[in-house]
């Protein structure tokens, strides 16, 4: 462990100085990252403008949930470059092999080989956003709270690197490969606001199948004092858990497979 | 041209058969992202009497606006600023200044052959996945349905040549990531592809009609909702066309440009 | 068996693909999209040899013929289909941990350094990676810089090294945890004479300095005359042929070739005249020539100087046989010499399918 973390901090380091060796490039993806961020935030902004609720919760409200979903979603953003690309990356490009030639598991090989520490910066906005939220909504932050707020961004961040690791395994088995990857992206973005507008079709399937309420929304409700929540509310490590333990053995099941075909 | 055109179709049609998974996700992406905003709306006419109209707009005709929007987006997005920066990145550039059609011609020459390909097999199913998962509306009328076909080929020219004049910015600098990512969002919000412009603060919408970005996704969904007839009808589609011809101008002007720099620098 | 304990063991070692037929033209396509049809590749076929420790063996073949399925299944990469392979007493497929720690591998057209870093700092991380302590490490660097004169670069982003650089420091790469075992898959791929000269002095020097036992695989039957006094022919998955490379060019030394432009043309029958019966000329071009001619018989160097004393030669080569050549006489004429007893494996139980 203690290897694994040194090591971790040696690539982490070593990504800082190779991004900043290209400073335009990285000022220039800083500044797109940052964008991403503020466009989501501002939709939210412009349509209360007009509205008074959505679906009975408040604007700051759906602003805490919003900024605080940016928290997990940024730790994750930090390794997901390489769970995204890949099927492009390391299996059509050929360097999955080089992987399985380092004594080392390949999947912590893989998240540890490319940083984007541009990801950074959605966990600093989210948190301004969430924090100014919930002053406004005259949130009190406990020890607690406090602890709680860690628990769920490391758990939600695990849910959301179970869920890629899961979906890059299936490129060891399917010779089409980076297609899936988008569209339960694009599901992330319901994760950003209050579950129950979605109905109840939809909430299950993003509670029972693909987990994204449980990374910000079941576990945020224990701020806004939503009881209505209650039960769910303090599942997400757990979730997070049963998530990691699926994610390692569907990767563990596709380095097999990719060893035993060859592909 | 007609041969040019079947080739592409067939070497498009072979591309899709390769990548089947990326077609079918292609289309779940669209009716995921219809789904986003199909529910958010949905939830903020949820306490209100049915048939309440917000800024003009009831929640049907919401929801009919903002399929529409996806649905032509299927038809007529490209990535031609992130074509002309890999051009630029590998120095293939300057092979266009040999060529008798200039660089703006065959980027939107082959993005329209691209999006005619897609209009057939990638629009068309998109359509029929969201017509039937969500309570969308029809046109308002034959007239305002034809208006939105004219106007959704504009969309696609405004499109094509705001991602060139962005993709000539690779000329200047490398890194255009940032930049490609500003016109992303921009068109984004302000097309109207998220909401229509009537939800808008006044000064951002006052600001958004002295801009070309609301004719890529508002003024093709109004004009289906039947927001404009007779005159106006020809007003909306007058001014979109306007803004087509203002940017292919500056288009031809920046290439124009360029070349000059190019062949004085000597390529 | 006289040695005791192979670096490597390999017996009937067979390996299957399932390829998929792509059908032709749009309603191929149309049909693939409903149903795939697939073929059975045996790319590697009932393979068996062994390697002793600090040997370097070379494993050559023309393309497709299993040199890299062979490699990938030996780094413990690939499973196999059926066979068995043993290094340094472990199952490499099965204890990929344990194996990879204890081999090197190079890939002459991929390096294993990260494009962005300075090279010493690939080598940090790779320390990290094998887990060779720090002090061990500088040790090593220093001990392979000796070798290959790489102190130099150690500052330099990979990125900005020449090829012949970057196989230097990949070849470093390769060996900071001291493997007992190395694969080098075209170590001099893309190199020009003199890197690839270099090259191979290195890897003489690192085989004498750590007895380290080496296979490579290459396309280049320079690398193979310099570094390996044994090899392996592969050919479409069979093993052709286990033994030293001399008696494989021995076999052919009868057919050496000698090509000469004149700058005037000249009657075929002065040509015949030089070097006697034991050489036929053939004319292959206006001004250009052809001798074969057996090398044991009749020396190169004597009649390239009878040349030119009487001819005005404008170039003048040797050709070396290429190893697709040299393969596909082996192939065509069946003159495979007979394996050695001593380097090859016994036949495997049952024999062959």
């Amino acid at each position: 462990m203690r290897r694994v973390l040194s090591l971790y901090t040696g690539f982490f380091v070593q990504s800082l100085k190779a991004r900043l060796a290209y400073r335009a490039d990285f000022l220039s993806e800083l500044f797109a990252s940052l964008l991403a961020t503020a466009a989501g935030i501002l939709f939210v902004v412009l349509l209360f403008h007009r509205i008074p609720d959505l679906g009975g919760w408040r604007r700051e409200e759906v602003l805490f949930l919003y900024g605080l979903s940016l928290v997990p979603y940024g730790i994750f953003n930090i390794f997901s470059i390489n769970l995204y690309e890949f099927a492009d990356r390391y299996i059509i490009e050929g360097r999955f092999d080089r992987l399985l030639l380092r004594p080392m598991p390949t999947l912590a090989q893989l998240l540890m080989e490319r940083s984007r520490l541009t990801a950074l910066q959605e966990v600093a906005v989210g948190l301004g956003v969430a924090l100014w939220a919930g002053a406004r909504l005259g949130l009190a932050w406990s020890a607690v709270d406090l602890l709680w707020l860690g628990v769920v961004a490391v758990s939600g961040a695990v849910i959301l690197l179970a869920v890629f690791s899961i979906l890059a395994s299936l490129s060891f088995f399917f010779e089409d490969r980076i297609g899936v990857n988008a569209p339960v992206w694009n599901l992330i973005q319901f994760g950003r606001f209050p579950l129950p507008i979605f109905g109840p079709w939809l909430g299950a399937v993003l509670s029972w199948v693909i987990p994204f309420g449980f990374v910000t929304f079941y576990p945020a409700t224990h701020f806004l004092g939503r009881s209505a929540f209650r039960t769910l509310c303090y599942a997400t490590p757990l979730v997070a858990a049963a998530f990691a333990l699926l994610g390692l053995a569907v990767w563990t099941l596709g380095v097999r497979g990719y060893r035993s075909t060859g592909s | 041209m007609i041969r040019a055109l079947t080739a592409f179709a067939r070497a498009g049609f072979l591309r899709l058969v390769a990548y089947r998974l990326r077609y079918v996700t292609g289309i779940l992406t669209y009716t995921i992202n219809v789904s986003v905003y199909y529910f958010i709306w949905r939830a903020v006419y949820a306490h209100a009497a049915p048939g309440t109209e917000l800024r003009g707009y009831a929640l049907s005709d919401l929801v009919t606006y903002v399929a529409l929007g996806w649905i032509i987006r299927s038809f007529y997005f490209n990535n031609i600023d992130r074509e002309i920066a890999a051009l630029v990145e590998e120095g293939q550039v300057t092979t266009y200044l040999a060529r008798p059609t200039s660089l703006l011609q065959a980027m939107t020459g082959l993005a329209a052959g691209e999006s005619l390909f897609r209009l057939a097999t990638f629009t068309g199913p998109i359509t029929i996945v969201i017509f039937l998962l969500f309570p969308v509306g029809g046109p308002a009328g034959p007239a305002a349905f034809a208006a939105f076909l004219a106007s959704a080929v504009l969309s696609f020219a405004i499109f094509a040549y705001l991602n060139f004049l962005v993709g000539m910015v690779a000329f200047a600098t490398r890194s255009i990531a940032g930049l490609i990512s500003a016109k992303h969002y921009t068109i984004q919000l302000l097309s109207g592809l998220l909401m229509p412009m009537a939800f808008f603060p006044d000064w951002l919408r006052l600001a958004s009609d002295f801009l070309p970005f609301r004719h890529i996704a508002h003024t093709p969904a109004a004009l289906y909702l039947g927001r404009a007839a007779g005159p106006e009808l020809l007003g909306a589609l007058g001014q979109q066309a306007l803004w087509a011809a203002i940017l292919l101008v500056a288009c031809r002007w920046t290439w124009g440009r360029m070349v000059r720099r190019l062949v004085i620098q000597g390529g | 068996m006289s040695t005791p304990e192979p670096a490597l063991q390999v017996v009937a070692l067979t390996r299957t693909f399932r390829v998929f037929e792509r059908r032709r033209g749009l309603v191929g396509g149309l049909r693939d999209l409903l149903h795939r049809d697939y073929r059975e590749l045996r790319a590697v076929d009932a393979i068996s040899f062994r390697v002793a420790a600090g040997e370097m063996v070379g494993l050559i073949g023309p393309n497709g013929a299993g040199k890299s399925t062979t490699i990938k299944m030996l780094t413990g990469i690939l499973v196999p289909t059926s066979g068995e392979i043993l290094a340094g007493g472990r199952v490499p497929h099965r204890d990929r941990i344990a194996h990879v720690k204890r081999i090197g591998a190079v890939f002459g057209q991929r390096t294993q350094l990260w494009w962005d870093l300075a090279v010493i700092e690939s080598f940090t991380l790779l320390g990290k990676i094998y887990g060779v302590p720090a002090a061990a490490l500088a040790d090593r660097i220093d001990r392979l810089d000796a070798i290959l004169d790489i102190g130099a670069l150690l500052r330099t982003p990979v990125r900005k090294l020449s090829l012949g650089q970057r196989m230097r420091c990949d070849l470093a790469a390769s060996l900071l945890h001291a493997p007992g075992l190395l694969f080098l898959d075209e170590p001099t791929i893309g190199l020009d004479i003199v890197a690839k000269d270099g090259v191979r002095a290195f890897l003489r020097d690192i085989n004498r300095q750590f007895a380290t036992t080496a296979i490579i695989t290459t396309h280049d039957l320079r690398d193979i005359e310099e570094l390996c006094p044994r090899i392996l022919i592969l050919d479409r998955g069979r093993l052709l042929y286990d033994g030293p490379l001399d008696r494989i060019k021995a076999a052919h030394a009868g057919r050496t070739r000698l090509m000469v432009d004149l700058l005037a043309a000249a009657p075929l029958a002065a040509l015949q005249a030089i070097g006697g019966a034991a050489v036929t000329w053939e004319q292959v071009g206006p001004v250009r020539y052809r001798a074969t001619f057996d090398r044991r018989v009749t020396r190169p160097a004597e009649l390239a100087r009878a040349l030119l004393n009487r001819f005005a030669v404008s170039d003048l080569q040797i050709p070396e046989p290429s190893i697709e050549s040299v393969i596909r006489r082996i192939y065509a004429e069946g003159a495979v010499p007979p394996p050695e007893p001593a380097g090859a494996a016994p036949p495997p139980e049952g024999g062959r399918r």
